[in-house]
């Protein structure tokens, strides 16, 4: 009797385990990459998790990946057809993964009022001949952190920027004024390109040709040179990328930098930091008063269907978006959100939505890579004195031109 | 007859691992350097262009560069490891208290990941607060800081000392177990004839250490000649290309620009250039060991 009850209840107990993981099977399952760090990590957890329980019958499966390894990963997963169906990406990345036909366009998930919510400006640094691949998530705009206790006001132009940085620098012993990049980074490029289109240079022409030896890229390189070669305001540049300047800011080594506003997050605020009070303003004008605009966006895999969209959506609708906006430090991405009073009175976020309107997109080479290989070297020989901007630009437009990497229109 | 398989049945399991793990991928890399091949330009398909990559390879100016450059790379950092290494085997052989204890010691930097090692070497390095700089300010050596990592000479300089710093353990234990196995009587019978440490040195210990110094410099060679993370880490290629060596460049052909044909081309070349001088440095070794 015993025996009977005992194989009756084992077999209960093995329908049950398989019904359990048919249904388990049953579970839509869809994968979200995302770089970063454990804060932004954070968010995309809370926010993956709010959205399994409002859909039980999905699972989001989140593969965590660092800065320096998602570009060689992302591309291995695109070459084996094993994209996840979601993935964060810099939004300089897109042309070659669209040309891999890596991802999908999101023109047709997106309804109107979802273009809606971000200005076009945003939404074509993540455009690809004419397609929307990309829907952004983070947005920077730059400008310059100033030390407020030993800058009175910050440098309007660029020979204030050298000025003011003279004179910190020579009030305070073992500081420099001014903090630049030229490490071979992303950030060495896009660090000069605020000074490139404040002199009036492109980067490529309307014809997507490379025309960074222009008069004006000239004058924007030896600009740059100078404040390390010439006035020797900033510590050697090629040592440091801009992710390294707000730790030296925050140390006291130098008294100005340029950077994006999660160098707050760094830097941090009063009250934890009383020692480097600071404060943010618009960029010093050249010719112009420009500014780069970086954005960051998320992709779909070529295979992720409407499952993925909906996600997607969900992590990316207004109060979402605003919230990752605020809490994570990045210029808020919706149009609606950059008018809200949260945003316009918080003295620190007033000045990146002010730049907005002098920003530059990022160009978009195919290779982007190879493009900041390229332009980092020339960068870096010419801080070095191995070449002279002209040359070092002649230099970098031809080996743009042989690897045939300019953008395609 | 079954005693006589036997053993091939007994390392099938590691040869089968070893034609998978090493041959396959191997022979991959060969078939890709022949193919025109980039992932990131699909349009452009695969097509079969013989030995044109390596004619490209050859003409490129930039590879002898890169090539110049790793030879002075291996050849600084596998002597510095060597003469380092056995100086600090030769003393670890004496015996003294505590000797266990450095002997164990002498293994962290080889134990450490490279990676992290390269990190702290960095900070190490840093013009503004390195701890560098920082020690040669107090002894008086220097009134500022050096950008270590920031000029082409010195950048690479530091490159090579971190290398040397993780691969010196390597060889102290390899040469150790040299010296250990080097019988007392050589060195009791040259007392007698009334020989002095640097004639011991250069008559007994040496010569002795031959065959472990072969291997021992070889291997060396080889790692430090394919030594890719130190580099990445430390100046990813730079100053500019100061320190771009060969398997750099390899690494930024086939997954920077993702040109499969010529970053194969690149490691096929490295696979050839190490093989001819492995074979070459150990018939000299063992032909003057015939003499």
């Amino acid at each position: 009797m015993m025996k009977k009850y005992f194989t009756i209840g084992l077999m209960l107990i093995l329908i049950s385990l398989i019904t359990f993981n048919v249904l388990a099977e049953d579970k839509i399952v869809i994968k979200h990459m995302e770089p970063g760090d454990d804060a932004k990590l954070g968010y995309v957890h809370e926010f993956a998790d709010a959205y399994m329980a409002k859909n039980p019958n999905v699972e989001i499966e989140i593969i965590e990946v660092g800065w320096g390894n998602i570009y060689q990963k992302m591309m291995s997963m695109a070459q084996a057809g094993t994209m996840p169906d979601v993935v964060y990406v810099g939004s300089r990345w897109i042309p070659v993964l669209a040309e891999m036909d890596a991802i999908q366009p999101l023109d047709n998930f997106m309804t109107e009022d979802k273009v809606n919510d971000y200005s076009d400006s945003l939404l074509n640094t993540a455009n690809y001949k004419e397609n929307q691949y990309g829907l952004p998530r983070a947005y920077s705009t730059k400008t310059l952190f100033y030390r407020t206790d030993l800058i009175d006001s910050p440098p309007e132009t660029w020979e204030e920027l050298v000025e003011v940085a003279k004179e910190v620098q020579a009030n305070n012993e073992g500081m420099y004024g001014m903090g630049i990049s030229g490490a071979k980074h992303v950030s060495t490029t896009s660090q000069f390109f605020n000074y490139l289109f404040q002199a009036g240079g492109k980067v490529f022409n309307e014809a997507g040709e490379p025309v960074l030896n222009s008069e004006e890229g000239v004058k924007a390189l030896q600009f740059y040179v100078d404040l390390y070669r010439e006035h020797k305001v900033t510590p050697n540049p090629v040592e440091y990328n801009r992710e390294e300047l707000p730790t030296l800011f925050s140390t006291g080594k130098i008294a100005m930098f340029v950077c994006g506003p999660w160098g707050k997050s760094i830097i941090g605020r009063q009250p934890e930091n009383e020692e480097t009070p600071y404060q943010t303003a618009l960029l010093p004008k050249g010719e112009h008063r420009k500014s780069i605009l970086v954005s960051d966006s998320y992709v779909m895999a070529k295979d992720a269907g409407q499952e993925a969209w909906d996600y997607l959506n969900y992590i990316t609708n207004y109060n979402n978006q605003t919230y990752y906006d605020y809490e994570y430090g990045s210029v808020p991405v919706m149009k609606e959100a950059a008018d809200s009073r949260r945003f316009q009175q918080d003295e620190f976020f007033k000045t990146f939505l002010d730049t907005i309107e002098t920003g530059e997109p990022q160009p978009l080479p195919i290779v982007w890579e190879t493009f900041e290989d390229i332009l980092t070297d020339s960068i870096q020989a010419a801080l070095m004195g191995d070449m002279t901007p002209q040359a070092a630009l002649d230099q970098a437009v031809e080996r743009i031109k042989s690897e045939n990497i300019a953008p395609v229109k | 007859m079954r005693k006589r398989y036997l053993p091939y049945l007994f390392i099938m399991p590691a040869v089968i691992f070893m034609l998978l793990i090493v041959a396959y991928p191997i022979l991959l890399t060969f078939r890709s350097s022949l193919f025109h091949e980039v992932l990131i330009r699909p349009w452009e398909g695969v097509e079969f262009v013989g030995m044109d990559n390596f004619v490209t390879l050859i003409k490129n100016q930039e590879f002898w560069s890169s090539l110049q450059r790793t030879a002075i790379w291996t050849v600084s950092s596998v002597l510095g490891k060597t003469l380092i290494g056995l100086s600090i085997a030769i003393l670890l052989n004496q015996k003294f208290k505590f000797r266990g204890i450095y002997r164990t010691l002498i293994l962290i930097p080889w134990v450490t990941p490279q990676v992290v090692s390269a990190i702290i070497w960095r900070w190490v390095y840093n013009g503004e607060y390195g701890m560098l700089n920082y020690v040669l300010m107090r002894l008086g050596l220097i009134n500022t800081g050096i950008s270590w990592l920031g000029h082409k000479t010195t950048a690479f300089i530091a490159a090579v000392i971190n290398d040397m710093w993780i691969g010196i353990p390597f060889m102290i234990v390899v040469f150790l177990s040299g010296l250990q196995g080097i019988p007392n009587e050589l060195y009791e019978a040259a007392k007698v004839d009334g020989a002095n440490r640097i004639q011991t040195l250069f008559k007994i210990t040496l010569p002795q250490l031959k065959p472990v110094f072969l291997t021992a410099t070889i291997l060396s060679i080889i790692w430090t000649f394919n030594s890719f993370n130190i580099i990445w880490v430390l100046t990813k290629g730079g100053p500019v290309n100061a320190t771009e060596t060969l398997v750099i460049k390899t690494y930024k052909e086939a997954f920077g620009k993702f040109d499969i044909g010529m970053g194969s081309t690149y490691a096929v070349t490295t696979f050839i250039l190490l093989m001819i001088f492995s074979l070459f440095y150990w018939r000299m070794f063992s032909e003057k060991d015939e003499i």
